[in-house]
């Protein structure tokens, strides 16, 4: 019984090694998405004229979401509890769209999708106040810009 | 039989499973800065009463300008008469009482009153102005000196005061 078992698996694996006449290879490779972006200046003094401005270089490779939160809604007086309004306005190149939203509407997340991938791209933000500030004192808000990939589920961390 | 063999070439590890970044985040900070200012337009110079009014202690000038206060905490505002009236200047027991007011109508009709009836030497009185956005930007407001009444102010010489308008932020 035992000699018959063992002849068996021998068929078994003589058989196997001179019947192959074809061999398969499947290739697969595959990238993170990831997106990243640097900006040229953190701190966007508003001049006189109430516009700030500041660039971004993007690298991202897949279509991506951009989601904004200011942390005051506005800019924040820090000698009363005034709020002073102001938009942000996107310019993405290598994108059709533009985009405008106001402060007060990214005090909680905002967020828009860009179908198109922004590679090596240049995004322009622009700040403007809708009225000049006219009470002495400071001030100030702060708005974090996240970057994510669509296909990863994401939003301001 | 055909053996099919996998070859899986990764180029580049999930960031699900390596815990790298795929997204990034930057935290930008807008703001601005707006100096103090709070002042009245110059109306420096010579505000001359006519003989007869002196001696007969009547009579108003008035003085037009304009103040601005961007402070966001209100300001105050003080007259000062140097002499506590328009004194005699050969003889200092003479001279006319007057009283000084200033109105700004559109910082909540503010209207401070000065009586310069050499009670007090100098003689001052100050209040609180609320502030607005007009009054940050710059709004009219009047200066009216009324004579009201006098002592010995049939003597000759020059009848004279100092009237100082001062705007402090608060």
């Amino acid at each position: 019984m035992m000699k018959r078992l063992t002849w068996l698996v021998l068929c078994c694996f003589a058989s196997n090694a001179y019947s192959n006449d074809e061999v398969s290879i499947t290739l697969v490779g595959h990238i993170s998405p990831v997106c990243e972006f640097t900006s040229q200046n953190n701190n966007l003094e508003f001049s006189s004229n109430g516009i700030a401005n500041t660039t971004l270089e993007i690298n991202c490779n897949s279509p991506m979401r951009i989601s904004m939160q200011s942390l005051n809604g506005g800019l924040s007086h820090e000698q009363s509890s005034r709020i002073s309004s102001y938009n942000i306005n996107w310019k993405l190149e290598g994108a059709n769209n533009n985009v405008s939203v106001s402060a007060q509407a990214i005090k909680s997340t905002y967020s828009f999708n860009i179908s198109d991938i922004l590679f090596d791209s240049i995004a322009e933000i622009q700040l403007t106040l809708d009225e000049p500030l006219i009470y002495a004192g400071s001030y100030q808000d702060v708005i974090r810009i996240e970057m994510t990939p669509s296909v990863v589920s994401g939003g301001v961390l | 039989m055909n053996k099919l063999i996998v070859i899986s070439a990764i180029a580049a590890i999930s960031t699900l499973t390596s815990g790298s970044v795929l997204a990034t985040s930057h935290d930008f900070a807008p703001g601005g800065t707006v100096p103090v200012i709070c002042n009245a337009t110059t109306f420096t110079g010579d505000f001359d009463f006519t003989e007869q009014q002196i001696k007969d202690a009547s009579g108003s000038l008035d003085v037009d300008f304009k103040v601005t206060c961007n402070s966001a905490n209100d300001a105050v505002v003080k007259l000062k008469s140097s002499n506590g009236w328009l004194e005699n200047q050969s003889n200092a027991s003479f001279g006319v009482k007057y009283q000084a007011t200033l109105d700004v109508a559109d910082a909540n009709n503010f209207n401070l009153v000065l009586d310069a009836d050499n009670t007090s030497k100098p003689k001052i009185s100050e209040l609180t102005m609320a502030t607005n956005a007009q009054v940050a930007t710059g709004v009219d407001a009047k200066l009216t000196v009324d004579l009201t009444s006098g002592w010995g102010n049939s003597m000759a010489g020059d009848y004279a005061d100092n009237l100082l308008l001062t705007i402090t932020a608060l």
